[in-house]
């Protein structure tokens, strides 16, 4: 710990970060409604296609 | 307080420690070996490339971006020298004593190269801002070690690849590819040393820990997508690189699952259904550089955009 913990400035961050979460999660839903519904999304790139880890970082 | 710990001197429980920990002491020998003068490391790219050559709004992106790397890196260096202090392990608290000599490193390294891009560094956004310090503040080990060797080390390196895959900047590419060797390290003490945090925590400390992985997940997400428009002008595609951190997200998840006897608890690891639908969501919410959107997502985008400026303000 670098510096005294503000109790109410946390807990402040805490509900924000709650209602992001919740945002986070509503405006998922939505979208998956709306692609279901009204389509035209492109189709998902594979996963791990062109990523850059096929050069992996050197092992230490 | 019983010090010093005498019993760390014994052959006996030197012998049990070796048995135990000798991978998480490498760490710190390795790191030893490979120590790097970011001084020497910076004149002589900085001379091979004749300096730094960027367009003004790409510098500013870039500075944009910079400036949660270089924050980053100086709460690492608080955060690994408090848990070089607070670990108990010799050998762990080796391990972060090494990553604390690297972190500084990468602060005055990173400083220098910034000074020489030239502009003022602008402040950090409420986002990382906030994850910075409830690491920073934590008094929780296993939070720590969590938040900082496993998700932000993780995003440093993601963050590092992207810029160096987008070919932003030479000198940029280059010194970024020492930090690079240096945060695999780092992820290394995560991996190796949690699971042994992990087994000590009560089930009210593991509840808490799920919900400080949950907050800064979702503080990360929006803080990205804040700051789309930097990532963006510095021509790195958001989608992939997304994609790439969540792929190396979970190897690091693999990686401490191997180190566990029983899958580890405390910790969310998403399940193959559950790494569909985050897929799914980068698509959703980060959708493909240069791709077509229908109307109704780009509406939802930019309504998740404004969320993210005004959760930004309020976080400020």
């Amino acid at each position: 710990m670098v510096h005294k913990v503000d109790i109410f400035k946390n807990a402040w961050r805490n509900v924000v970060a709650g209602g992001l979460f919740a945002a986070r999660g509503l405006s998922y839903g939505a979208m998956l409604v709306l692609s279901s519904t009204l389509g035209g999304l492109e189709a998902p790139r594979p996963s791990g296609e062109n990523d850059g880890l096929e050069q992996r970082r050197e092992p230490n | 307080m019983h010090w010093p710990p005498y019993k760390l001197a014994t052959r006996d429980y030197l012998a049990q420690a070796q048995k135990k920990y000798s991978r998480v002491e490498r760490i710190y020998h390795v790191g030893q070996h490979h120590s790097w003068s970011g001084k020497d490391v910076l004149r002589d790219l900085l001379r091979k490339h004749g300096g730094i050559d960027l367009p003004p709004d790409k510098r500013a992106a870039l500075r944009e971006i910079s400036s949660t790397l270089l924050w980053g890196e100086l709460a690492a260096w608080s955060i690994s020298a408090d848990l070089a202090l607070q670990l108990k392990t010799v050998e762990a608290k080796m391990a972060a004593t090494s990553q604390t000599h690297d972190e500084a490193r990468h602060f005055y390294t990173l400083r220098d190269y910034l000074l020489e891009l030239g502009g003022e560094l602008p402040q950090l956004d409420g986002y990382s801002h906030t994850v910075l310090t409830s690491i920073l503040d934590s008094s929780c080990l296993a939070e720590q070690l969590l938040a900082l060797q496993l998700i932000v080390e993780n995003l440093a390196v993601n963050t590092f690849k992207a810029l160096q895959k987008a070919q932003v900047e030479p000198v940029l590419a280059e010194l970024l590819s020492y930090f690079e060797r240096d945060e695999a390290r780092h992820i290394g003490l995560g991996v190796l040393y949690l699971p042994e945090l992990l087994e000590q925590l009560t089930p009210l400390q593991a509840f808490r820990l799920q919900l400080f992985q949950v907050k800064v997940a979702t503080l990360i997400g929006w803080g990205a997508q804040l700051r789309r428009p930097y990532y963006e002008a510095l021509g790195i595609d958001l989608n992939a690189s997304m994609r790439r951190g969540m792929r190396l997200h979970l190897e690091v998840l693999a990686g401490l699952r191997s180190h566990c006897e029983t899958e580890p608890r405390a910790i969310f690891m998403a399940s193959a259904e559950q790494q569909r639908m985050n897929d799914l969501s980068v698509d959703l919410f980060f959708p493909r550089a240069g791709s077509h959107q229908p109307q109704w997502q780009r509406v939802m985008l930019g309504a998740t955009n404004a969320v993210a400026a005004v959760g930004e303000r309020l976080l400020a």
